[in-house]
C-alpha cells in the first residue's frame, strides 16, 4: 500500500534496483590497448601482433624476418609463452632485444601485460615491434593489445578449413601467411586456395601469402608488406609531443 | 579458456558500480554476448558460478542473452542474420558485407538489492 495516500498501488521500490549500463566487459583491456597504441605511435613504432596455433612457425618466421631486415630496421620482440624463455633466447641470439612474458596458465596476452613488457624495451631505438602471442587460435582474438596489425599464420599441416573453424580469430587478420609450404607436396588434402576461400567468406580481404622459411618462398612478399606498413605509419606519426606518460 | 579472465574483469567492473550504492547487495547481472566477442556464454556462466562462492557475488544470478551475428550488405543494402563462418549475403550472395551486430560483450544491467 502507498504510504502517501493509502491507495493500493505500490510505491516505486528500491528493492532490486536495476542499473542499465551498456558498457563493454573488455573496457579495461581496451583502454590499456589504446594507451599502448598512443605510446607506440608517439615513438613511431610499428607493432605487429603475431598469432597462430602452437607450432605454426611464429618464432621461425621472426628469425627469418630479422635476417631480412636487420641493418635496415631496428627490431624488438615481446614473446608470450606459458613457460620458458626459449623463444626470447632464440631472438636474442640474433642480436635483437626480446622480452619474454610467461603467463603461467593464461592462454592469451592482454594489453596490460604488453604495456609492462614495453617498459623493458627502449622504444626510442625501435622501428618495428613484434608481439608473438601465445599459440592459440581462440583466446588471443578477444584481446586488443594496441598493435597496428594482426598477422595470422596458418601452417599447411593444420587443415585448410581453419578460418571456418576459428572465424573470430581469422576475421581480424590483416594478413594471412600460409606457412610451411615446402611440405605441400606431401599434403594433398591442404589447398592454399581453399584456405583463402574460407577467409574470404568472413568478408576479409587481407592478403594471403604462402610462405616457407625453409626454402625462402614468399618471404620477399611478406617483407615488402611489412615495409609498406612501416612507411605508411611513418607518414602518419603525429608531430605533437606525447602527453605525460601515465603508468597503468 | 580465457572466460575466467573475462569473469574477473566483469566482477571488478560490477564491484566498482556496487561501491557507488553503499549497502547494495548484488543480486543480478545481465550480459549481451555476440558470437564474435570471443567469449563462450556457457563457459563464462561456469566460470561465474565457480568464482562467485564466498564473494560479493554469492547471491548473484548471471543471465547471458546471446545475440545473433548480423551483417549489412553494401551491395543490396539488406540487413540479415548470418552463420558465423559464412558472411555471404543471404539475399544477393555478395561478400561485400559488414558486421552490424554480434561483436559485443556488453554489461547491460546490474541488479542491486538496496535496503
Amino acid at each position: 500500500m502507498c504510504d502517501a495516500c493509502g491507495c493500493t498501488s505500490s510505491p516505486p521500490s528500491q528493492k532490486d534496483k536495476p542499473l542499465k549500463l551498456m558498457s563493454a566487459v573488455f573496457a579495461a583491456n581496451n583502454d590499456a590497448a589504446k594507451h599502448n597504441r598512443n605510446h607506440l605511435q608517439h615513438h613511431g613504432v610499428l607493432a605487429i601482433n603475431l598469432m597462430s596455433a602452437p607450432g605454426a612457425g611464429k618464432t621461425s618466421l621472426l628469425e627469418a624476418t630479422i635476417d631480412a631486415l636487420s641493418g635496415r630496421y631496428r627490431l624488438a620482440v615481446i614473446e608470450g609463452d606459458l613457460e620458458t624463455e626459449n623463444d626470447a633466447q632464440r631472438i636474442r641470439a640474433k642480436g635483437i632485444p626480446a622480452f619474454q612474458i610467461n603467463t603461467g596458465s593464461a592462454c592469451h596476452l592482454d594489453a596490460v601485460m604488453v604495456h609492462d613488457a614495453m617498459h623493458h624495451l627502449d622504444l626510442d631505438t625501435v622501428d618495428i615491434l613484434f608481439i608473438e602471442n601465445i599459440g592459440n587460435l581462440v583466446c588471443p582474438a578477444a584481446y586488443d593489445l594496441g598493435q597496428h596489425f594482426n598477422v595470422l599464420l596458418l601452417s599447411v599441416t593444420e587443415g585448410d578449413d581453419k578460418p571456418a573453424k576459428y572465424p573470430v580469430m581469422f576475421r581480424i587478420a590483416d594478413v594471412m601467411l600460409v606457412s610451411k609450404t615446402d611440405l605441400l607436396p606431401y599434403l594433398d588434402e591442404f589447398k592454399v586456395e581453399r584456405a583463402e576461400t574460407h577467409l574470404r567468406k568472413l568478408a576479409n580481404r587481407a592478403p594471403v601469402i604462402p610462405i616457407s622459411i625453409r626454402n625462402g618462398a614468399g618471404l620477399s612478399q611478406w617483407i615488402e608488406w611489412l615495409e609498406q606498413q612501416f612507411h605508411s605509419l611513418q607518414q602518419n606519426v603525429p608531430a605533437l609531443p606525447e602527453k605525460d606518460h601515465q603508468h597503468l | 579458456m580465457h572466460e575466467f579472465s573475462v569473469c574477473q574483469a566483469l566482477m571488478e567492473q560490477v564491484t566498482v558500480i556496487a561501491d557507488q550504492h553503499p549497502g547494495g547487495r548484488i543480486v543480478g547481472i545481465h550480459l549481451y554476448n555476440g558470437p564474435l566477442s570471443g567469449v563462450d556464454s556457457t563457459l563464462l556462466q561456469h566460470a561465474f558460478e565457480f568464482s562467485k562462492k564466498e564473494t560479493l557475488f554469492a547471491d548473484c544470478l548471471l543471465s547471458i542473452e546471446n545475440h545473433p551475428l548480423r551483417v549489412h550488405c553494401r551491395n543490396c543494402l539488406n540487413d540479415r542474420e548470418i552463420a558465423v563462418n559464412d558472411w555471404t549475403c543471404p539475399v544477393c550472395a555478395s561478400l561485400d558485407t559488414e558486421v552490424i551486430g554480434g561483436e559485443e560483450l556488453i554489461l547491460a544491467q546490474v541488479q542491486l538489492d538496496v535496503p
